[in-house]
């Protein structure tokens, strides 16, 4: 058996499309930043507009600090952090956790109800089991299959003391599909900030999760492309996050079959129902500062939506709408396959994209 | 003040008695247990401040009752990584209006500490207060003296090689003579960052850029290199007798800043021994770390890990056996790993590599320790007052370009 992480832009099908524009005569200047970091086992990626080269800078440094603290506090790979905390004492007691974690947890919970089960951070025990865990080309467990715990109904929440529970041991925490849509959401709250008044940016995760507010310069909106193929859909979006799933991030060999890392919680075996799902949060906030969990919940509901697949396109599943808005789902039956786009307010529900470069716009108004 | 190494061999027993139970050093921290947690308010809502406030919730014996900074939007930060937490923008409010506070954690801009830490003190609190202690020698001078009248009250200076466990039993490696004659040492910080926060505020920009001020920041030296600085104090139990500086802006040429963005430093003890010192925010190679080179081995330290580079012709010890190796080009580390037999016995001395926890966190466990317990500082204000004066020192020889002489009435408290 062999585990295969391939190359993080043949991995995930996120392609930025940065527009050259022309700034009209009597703009202020513009100015450009990038900035990157490492962190989540993943690479950080930042584009930055504004008129302050300095000050952009500084901005993206505290937002990436950010980043580095919520994964020191969400990581299972490290022993102290608070995750590793909760999965090592919670069956024993509740622990007290963050109030930025605990609405993480909530978020997580409703997620998975909302989902009727098909999204859920508990799955760790049967990831382990799968061999996507441990060591690279650590084996399948058969025996750990079977006894693998699971179910984020074994997950008390208590949000008068800000605790967690769990009802059983054995039980884990996995944040690995909504954290580093949270890493993003808190960074962009870093660029927002009082001191950071960005107004312009576009930030992502590994090109898995993305978040932007306002537009570059000469341009209404940011643009996505949704895949490496020439005929791609375009995603323009502002104020809005993007969480995409793909079970070809990464991959085991079990026998003649290539599985890959995305598990149905519903059934414990690996997801075969779509190539590639995408979720669309639009901010609904006021002006172009985004809700506080805008990228977390695309995170979770893209993952939701390609474990639902095609459950989710046939209408057996209708996502009822979240607090701040309605997620807007792109899904992928097959590779290569045609697109369809499920619950945005402009398309028709279940309609295909009809053609190669199709622009939708998720820009909700100011 | 000064302890050599082979008077701690003569005390000890020996290198070889030593080195049979080393490896048996743990990393289990032991929690200090307080019936009722201990009220604990945070100054300082920072970059250091949150990291400290996220390491302070993992602590059970810790109630983090306030947290304070003078600026309002940095206190709503905080407030919202802690439920039910108390903010309060001035110190003095804080230690006026929160009696039940027993212990204060000062996270603030260097210059500020000498005015919270003397308050806090008056107010009767036990305090861990971030290192440099002081951006001047008579104010560390000055909370130090503060410190030593205070009776009954615990001071932790935070210079965190002191309680992080990596660097402890690397400290009985070297202290029991495994490095053998010391022949030089050497020491980094390599973090590419700009050192400009973001401040849409220009009357705020002064304030939040302050290590950008030459008239209250010490540098990479004094900031930065206290901190690493301390690392040999402690394994030396000495302080060195000049430093020798050069600093420049090697990238940071146009944002109007003069504090040099890459410096060098070179330390000159009593015997004879260097230690060199590079830091830069142009570039992040190899990170921060502090090496020990010696006739027979050589220690490296980063921070989370550390390792051990043994010459050939060195003797081999017996706990060598369960050591795990990492290459590093053409040179092997042995790791340092705590429990290292218990370890190698289960089959999991990988899991052993690095620090579980954060180095802040054992400090402040220390620092809770030393309450509940009654237990002696493992920092002293005195200790950390030195120290700080060691990094002012190279401050002035960076900005100078000058040898800075360190007498030993300049480290009198």
């Amino acid at each position: 058996m062999q585990t295969g992480q391939r190359g993080l832009f043949g991995a995930l099908p996120i392609f930025m499309v940065i527009p050259d524009s022309t700034p009209s005569p009597g703009d202020p200047v513009r100015v450009a930043v990038h900035a990157a970091c490492e962190a989540m086992r993943t690479r950080f990626e930042f584009v930055l507009w504004g008129s302050d080269r300095a000050h952009l800078t500084a901005a993206a440094e505290e937002a990436i600090e950010e980043i580095h603290a919520c994964e020191a506090r969400l990581s299972l790979f490290q022993p102290g952090s608070l995750i590793s905390l909760v999965n090592r004492e919670a069956a024993l007691r509740p622990v007290v956790i963050d109030p930025q974690t605990f609405a993480l947890l909530e978020l997580a919970q409703d997620v998975h109800h909302q989902s009727g089960g098909a999204f859920d951070i508990t799955i760790g025990p049967l990831m382990r089991a799968w061999g996507f865990r441990g060591q690279e080309g650590e084996p399948q467990n058969p025996l750990s299959l079977q006894t693998a715990k699971w179910g984020m109904h074994q997950v008390i929440l208590d949000r008068r003391t800000c605790t967690v529970r769990f009802a059983n041991e054995g039980m884990e925490l996995d944040l690995g599909a909504i954290g580093k849509g949270h890493a993003l959401d808190l960074a962009m709250a870093c660029l927002t900030a009082a001191g950071g008044g960005v107004k312009d940016a576009l930030i992502h995760a590994g090109t898995s999760s993305i978040l932007a507010i306002g537009s570059p310069p000469g341009e209404d909106c940011w643009r996505i492309a949704l895949g490496p193929e020439p005929d791609s859909p375009i995603v323009s979006f502002r104020n809005a996050a993007l969480g995409i799933s793909a079970p070809r991030g990464r991959t085991l060999q079990v026998g003649d079959n290539e599985i890959g890392h995305i598990l149905d919680p519903r059934t414990g075996k690996p997801c075969t129902s779509a190539n590639t799902a995408a979720a669309i949060y639009p901010s609904v906030a006021p002006g172009f500062r985004p809700v506080s969990a805008d990228a977390a919940a695309a995170d979770a509901w893209s993952t939701a939506a390609l474990v639902l697949g095609t459950d989710l396109s046939n209408r057996n599943f209708q996502p009822p709408p979240s607090n701040a808005s309605h997620p807007t789902f792109f899904l992928q039956t097959f590779r290569n396959g045609p697109w369809e786009i499920i619950g945005d307010r402009n398309y028709a529900h279940g309609s295909h994209i009809p053609s190669a470069n199709t622009h939708l716009s998720i820009c909700p108004p100011e | 003040m000064e302890l050599d190494r082979r008077s701690f061999l003569a005390a000890t027993g020996g290198s070889l008695a030593a080195l049979a139970v080393l490896p048996e050093f743990g990393f289990a921290t032991a929690l200090p247990h307080a019936a009722d947690p201990i009220p604990v308010a945070l100054i300082g809502a920072g970059r250091h401040g949150r990291a400290l406030i996220d390491e302070l919730q993992k602590i059970e014996a810790v109630k983090i009752a306030a947290v304070c900074d003078i600026d309002q939007a940095r206190l709503d930060g905080l407030k919202r990584r802690v439920q039910g937490v108390t903010g309060y923008t001035s110190h003095t409010e804080l230690l006026d209006k929160a009696k039940d506070v027993k212990a204060v954690i000062i996270a603030t801009p260097t210059h500020t500490h000498k005015a919270i830490a003397l308050d806090a003190l008056s107010a009767g609190k036990h305090i861990f207060c971030e290192a440099p202690l002081a951006h001047t020698v008579d104010d560390c001078k000055a909370i130090a003296k503060a410190a030593s009248k205070a009776a009954g009250i615990v001071f932790q200076s935070g210079l965190y090689a002191r309680s992080n466990p990596v660097y402890k039993l690397a400290r009985t490696f070297f202290r029991s003579d495994s490095v053998r004659d010391l022949i030089c040492m050497r020491a980094q910080n390599f973090k590419k960052q700009s050192w400009r926060f973001p401040s849409s505020d220009a009357a705020k920009d002064k304030e939040v850029n302050w290590r950008l001020d030459p008239a209250v920041s010490l540098g990479l030296a004094g900031e930065m290199g206290t901190h690493q600085f301390d690392v040999f104090h402690y394994y030396l139990g000495k302080y060195p007798k000049s430093v020798w500086g050069s600093g420049s802006l090697r990238v940071y040429k146009d944002d109007g800043r003069s504090i040099a963005d890459t410096i060098h430093c070179d330390l000159h003890f009593a015997d004879g021994a260097n230690l060199s010192y590079l830091a830069s925010i142009c570039n992040s190679f190899e990170g921060r770390f502090e090496v020990f080179q010696g006739s027979n081995a050589a220690i490296k330290l980063a921070w989370s890990h550390g390792w051990m580079f043994k010459e050939a012709d060195a003797p081999t010890q017996g706990w060598e056996v369960y050591a795990n190796r990492q290459q590093f080009h053409q040179d092997e580390g042995i790791t340092l790993i705590a429990d290292a037999t218990k370890l190698a016995s289960q089959g999991k001395l990988k899991d052993g590599i690095g620090l579980p926890f954060s180095p802040q966190y054992y400090a402040l466990v220390d620092f809770i320790a030393s309450i509940v317990e009654s237990k002696p500082s493992v920092c002293t204000a005195d200790e950390g007052a030195r120290g700080t004066i060691v990094g002012i020192a190279a401050a002035q020889a960076v900005a100078s370009g000058k040898d800075v002489e360190i007498t030993d009435e300049m480290l009198k408290i």
